[in-house]
């Protein structure tokens, strides 16, 4: 039995109760602190996603924080963890040691968790502000989102009969399963968001209206004017536009066309068409021909290798003449070998072939379309994003114009600053970089099944990542564990810089001074 | 009871085994060796029941064993001299944080130049380190000091070092009653104490304090080692009634009328107390427990018998100074009414004494009378 005298003093003396007297801080000239700097994956993103802080969070199974961090830049993960191309898993560091970390399967698991746990809030009495927003896809309701997050009341308006733009009529089933994008919208509609559906503004609304209606007006209707090849035969029944043929499947029309399918173009538009063309019934031949090379192909590599692989024969270097009917049908197609010069295309007239199709699907790109702009009466501020501005281009980046909008929106109506200019661009931390040695528990790992196992993967490059190896190696009391994580105190920091030298993730810097 | 013919060395070891400790940590140093071999064997033998950490230095032993005690391990090291002066830092480091642990030093002399007797120079020269040292004067005792200094230890949370003359303890064998290990480890229990830093909750101890904060500090230790002489009885009567042997911070044997008394520690107090039935009127005073300095228990037993000389034998000096339990004694009896006078012996540089020795000694004293300080080479 230990005396009680001898309890209180070691009790006394093996605690840090002593040693807190001592500001060693005073010392100091040198500080610590947190500078984080971009991974290669958040260097890859559209949407900045900060994407090791929410990994981060998985990996704690901290999925309320994860979710919330995500929402910052991206508000369906669910949505962009199918569709997004996920440039952010091309240059993974930890790609170096054994696998990249399978980022779009932990976006998705971050985005089920808001689909499963999302409980609508309790709206103020009073909107800050109601906002009219055109055209319900990505841009749209990215920016209804942040809006109605933020108390505003937002109402959506939809030519369609269905909303969504782009997720539901674009992207075909197979790319974005519609059990998941139905929930997503459908939460948006419980969180408080109005649609309203089959109103084309400029001939069921005046844009003007619009403007009288509401404080502000957000014009996201995307560009869905398909390009015309300005061929002989592009108008015969069995030719097809891109947009209208996908908007057709997906509006479970199953549209009846003829084998075999000639698809032409190379963007994410053509490769959709083609292997959701295979997918039809009566359908067993697609060809997807494309004027250049296939090292230029717009599309995602990912997307056309599957569609390769799903049976799509690829023509590359050959430019349609002629749509060649038989009566009103489509009878084959007449294509010119052509490739890349420095003066632009070069078309060989004298190596032209004929190819036996029953239908032509033409994706050759959509255009703006400014006939919206013909009404507007208002001279005044206008927000307007996503492939109205940009013209064709992806979902996060219309994601990422709906937000921007949406910051715009309330930096007017509340009188604040707006978004500001992007800070400038730092190099992304490389593999060499990163102090792997001090992370001593670390194992070679093939990608792991379950998120927050997938998660504890990230080396965290640039980005605390809990590790604590600075709570480890500090020689004083000068980092603290403050709910998991870890906090400098610098009261006891003498400026010692062995936490800055150790940190495997170099999300530290030291600095000059106290 | 089972008598086995065993060494001082392997007494300790065997001790250790029987008490079951989480972790020997030690390197082998002469006279110290077979402790380390002793246990190494158990290890072997799959029968030490903890970690046997092979290391690459004294300074390492300790500290190995330091950081095994601060996580709540029962630990034990052993070592000698130099080893025990390389340790010096660590030494002061385990009491300061307040960890119980348990080592053996093996007296002997420290250089240059080199020499391999039992100076007691090497453990005394951790007087102030803040560790209990208890000394032992048989294998038999220092099995059962070893097995005591755990409970000890562990009881008042301070580091506690046993020691013993090398090779006239370490290398001599004796008869010593071995106890069984079931009846030992019934009587130790597991340790009573907490750890101070856990696997997967790393702490900071033991960070820089002020000296407002130190003197709290040093206080408590010293008011812990001040309860040793207390424990270290009731540990005593409780191990008596187990193993029918018991031993007091000092064993003082003074016949009726023995007006003089020698003070021994460790080896020597053996040869004095075979030398005692040749000496008329002589008493033995045994120092067991030098720190803490067991003042109370020695200056009653001098009243108490009325002694009026103390003769130190001193296996040890203290350069500019002489014998360092002389000096231990002449302080504790400062302002003692009646006080004795004291008398050191001074055979550093770990030489033998002898009975003729001790008989000369004695004779010498009473025809002479004062004398302060005498060199053990004058006196063969």
């Amino acid at each position: 039995m230990l005396p009680e005298i001898v309890k209180e003093q070691v009790s006394y003396a093996c605690g840090t109760e002593p040693c807190t007297v001592n500001k060693t801080g005073e010392w100091r000239f040198l500080t610590p602190g947190k500078a984080e700097r971009p991974s290669p994956c958040n260097q890859g993103c559209l949407l900045d996603g900060e994407i090791p802080a929410w990994l981060e969070a998985v990996k704690l199974e901290r999925w309320e924080e994860a979710w919330q961090i995500m929402s910052r830049r991206n508000p369906f993960p669910a949505l962009t963890g199918y569709v997004c191309f996920h440039p952010c898993t091309e240059n993974c560091n930890r790609g170096q040691l054994d696998r990249d970390i399978e980022i779009p399967a932990v976006e998705k698991a971050i985005g089920q968790w808001r689909l499963d746990h999302y409980k609508p809030k309790v709206k103020a009495l009073t909107a800050k502000g109601r906002v009219a927003i055109v055209g319900s896809g990505p841009a749209g309701m990215s920016c209804a989102y942040y809006l109605n997050e933020a108390g505003y009341e937002v109402t959506v308006f939809e030519r369609e009969k269905v909303i969504g733009g782009m997720f539901t009529l674009g992207i075909p089933e197979y790319r974005l399963p519609r059990r998941v994008l139905k929930k997503e919208l459908d939460l948006l509609e419980s969180e408080g968001i109005k649609f309203r559906t089959g109103c084309n503004i400029g001939s069921d609304i005046r844009l003007s209206e619009l403007y009288a209606e509401f404080d502000e007006v957000f014009l996201a209707s995307g560009a869905w004017k398909p390009r015309r090849a300005g061929i002989s035969g592009e108008d015969s029944s069995g030719a097809w536009n891109a947009l209208d043929f996908l908007k057709a499947v997906n509006s479970s029309s199953s549209p009846a066309i003829a084998d075999p399918v000639v698809v032409i173009g190379g963007g994410n538009a053509a490769v959709d068409s083609a292997r959701s063309a295979l997918r039809l019934n009566g359908v067993n031949h697609v060809t997807l021909i494309y004027r250049r090379s296939r090292a230029e192909m717009p599309a995602g590599q990912v997307e056309v290798e599957a569609a390769e692989h799903e049976g799509v024969e690829l023509i590359c270097n050959a430019l349609p003449r002629e749509i060649e009917e038989d009566g009103q049908a489509v009878k084959s197609i007449l294509l010119d070998h052509c490739k890349t010069s420095l003066e632009g295309l070069a078309i060989d007239r004298s190596r032209a072939f004929s190819k036996t199709c029953g239908t032509v699907i033409m994706a050759l790109g959509q255009e703006r379309d400014y006939t919206l702009f013909d009404t507007l009466e208002k001279s005044s501020v206008l927000f307007a994003g996503g492939d109205l501005i940009s013209g064709p281009a992806t979902v996060p980046e219309a994601i990422n114009a709906g937000r921007n909008a949406a910051m715009a929106i309330m930096a007017k109506i509340e009188g604040l600053p707006g978004p500001g200019l992007p800070a400038a661009e730092q190099s992304p931390v490389k593999f060499e970089e990163l102090n792997l040695g001090a992370k001593m528990n670390l194992q070679l790992q093939d990608v792991q099944a379950d998120p927050s196992a997938e998660a504890s993967r990230c080396l965290g490059c640039g980005t605390c990542n809990t590790c604590g190896i600075c709570y480890l190696f500090c020689p004083d009391m000068a980092v603290d564990v403050v709910d998991g994580r870890y906090e400098f105190n610098l009261d006891y920091c003498k400026g010692c810089g062995i936490c800055f030298k150790e940190c495997p993730s170099r999300a530290l810097a030291m600095e000059g001074g106290r | 009871m089972a008598f086995e013919l065993i060494s001082g060395s392997q007494a300790a070891a065997i001790a250790v085994q029987r008490v079951g400790v989480d972790l020997v940590s030690a390197y082998p140093i002469t006279p110290q060796t077979a402790i380390v071999e002793t246990l190494a064997n158990f290890d072997a033998r799959g029968e030490l029941g903890g970690d046997f950490v092979s290391v690459e230095s004294e300074y390492a032993a300790l500290a190995c064993a330091y950081g095994a005690a601060a996580a709540g391990a029962r630990a034990f090291t052993a070592t000698a001299s130099h080893g025990l002066a390389y340790m010096h830092e660590m030494i002061h480091w385990c009491s300061g944080a307040r960890v119980p642990i348990v080592m053996v030093n093996v007296n002997r002399t420290i250089g240059a130049p080199w020499c391999l007797d039992p100076d007691q120079g090497d453990s005394l020269s951790q007087r102030d380190t803040g560790w209990m040292q208890i000394y032992c004067s048989g294998a038999q005792e220092v099995l059962d000091t070893v097995m005591q200094a755990f409970l000890l230890s562990e009881e008042l949370l301070l580091p506690c070092m046993v020691v013993f003359d090398g090779f006239y303890i370490s290398h001599t064998y004796e008869a010593v009653d071995v106890p069984d290990q079931k009846t030992v480890r019934d009587f130790i229990g597991p340790p009573p104490f907490e750890a101070q830093v856990k696997p997967g909750a790393p702490a900071n101890l033991h960070g820089l304090t002020t000296g407002d904060n130190q003197i709290e500090l040093i206080r408590g230790r010293h008011e812990a080692m001040k309860l040793a002489p207390q424990s270290f009885k009731a540990i005593n009567s409780r191990f008596q009634e187990t193993f029918g042997r018991s031993y007091g911070a000092i064993d003082p044997v003074i016949p009726d009328g023995a007006k003089t008394v020698i003070l021994a520690a460790g080896a020597t107090a053996e040869t004095v107390r075979w030398a005692l039935p040749k000496m008329q009127d002589t008493g033995l005073l045994q120092l067991r427990m030098f720190r803490p300095f067991p003042r109370e228990e020695l200056c009653s037993a001098l009243e108490e018998h009325g002694v009026e000389k103390v003769i130190v034998i001193d296996r040890n000096c203290s350069t500019g100074m002489g014998g360092i339990f002389a000096q231990e004694l002449r302080s504790a009896l400062y302002g003692m009414d009646n006080q004795p006078d004291v008398q050191d012996i001074i055979l550093a540089g770990g030489i033998d004494l002898t009975i003729e020795m001790l008989e000369r000694i004695v004779r010498e004293e009473k025809a002479e009378g004062h004398v302060e300080q005498k060199w053990g080479v004058d006196l063969r």
